[in-house]
């Protein structure tokens, strides 16, 4: 029985191949280079998730409030990850949209430029939040956007403009951004 | 969220400040942490419908592009969700401030009270 889903999957493989074969009439020659997990599933290659927890401490958020996905589940093409801090949201996307996706979108406005690391990158807010509580910094890099976000907590005074605080914290998360 | 009668939350924080609303200190601190663990609920609802929102923005196909469109009329549209849980919002944040405000009346209250004791037991 074994060997017969082996046979299967084999003929699966070989079948594979041919159609790769067919589509990037690739010749016998082995394909270098490493496969990244990502592009395979058609989501981004960076998983927010993974950021350290030193990191998110310095943002002044608390590691233990993970919380990924939206309502806990994934969205195809974004990767979502976010933490608690004591009057903010952190969030993290990453997505495999580019960052002219996010400049064009009609949804966000108030675009300004601002430095992440060695990175330029811009800060916006989406039209519809017109009490300014939450604020994006986006990015691209090679084949991926970053947006990271501060929304505030509607329950809590809010201390200080949410772009200031997701520019610092943009920031500080950078050395682990890719 | 809205009361049909009675008393506004309004009406019952002009009471406690003015101390004649007093609540037991432990009943007052209960409800307070019952009133943060909602306010946890809420600011995580409103906190997720943002995420939905964004990612629906960007969907790839045109038909996907409406119904972000339908989506964000629902969701954060004027009178859509997210005004709605901002509404429970506030009103469980001004809840947590009158349970606050008449734990504190009480706690003046009885301080008041041990006091005048004090005086009664230490007078001629």
């Amino acid at each position: 029985m074994n060997g017969q889903v082996g046979g299967t999957r084999g003929i699966r493989i070989a079948l594979a191949v041919c159609i790769v074969c067919a589509v990037v009439g690739c010749g016998s020659q082995t394909v270098e280079g490493n496969p990244t997990a990502a592009t395979q599933s058609g989501q981004p290659s960076f998983d927010p998730c993974t950021l350290p927890d030193q990191a998110l401490v310095a943002a002044g958020v608390d590691p233990a409030t993970q919380d990924a996905g939206v309502f806990g589940v994934q969205m195809q093409g974004w990767e979502v990850c976010g933490w608690t801090g004591d009057w903010f949201f952190l969030d993290v996307f990453s997505t495999t949209r580019g960052i002219e996706d996010v400049r064009g979108n009609p949804r966000n406005t108030d675009f300004a430029p601002v430095a992440v690391g060695s990175r330029d990158a811009f800060t916006y807010r989406e039209v519809t939040d017109e009490e300014r509580g939450t604020c994006d910094v986006a990015f691209g890099t090679e084949n991926q956007s970053i947006l990271v976000r501060v929304a505030t907590k509607g329950s809590r005074e809010t201390l200080e403009d949410p772009c200031i605080v997701a520019v610092r914290s943009a920031n500080i998360l950078d050395p682990n951004l890719p | 969220m809205t009361f049909p009668s009675g008393p506004t939350i309004d009406a019952l924080l002009r009471n406690a400040e003015a101390g004649t609303l007093r609540l037991d200190e432990d009943v007052a601190a209960d409800c307070q942490h019952a009133c943060d663990a909602l306010l946890d609920e809420l600011n995580q609802i409103l906190r997720n419908t943002g995420r939905l929102s964004t990612i629906s923005a960007y969907g790839t196909l045109a038909s996907a592009q409406q119904l972000g469109a339908k989506f964000e009329a629902k969701a954060v549209g004027e009178g859509g969700m997210r005004d709605v849980i901002r509404q429970h919002i506030d009103t469980v944040t001004q809840l947590r401030d009158l349970f606050e405000k008449a734990g504190r009346a009480y706690r003046e209250a009885d301080a008041r009270a041990a006091e005048m004791l004090v005086n009664t037991t230490d007078g001629p």
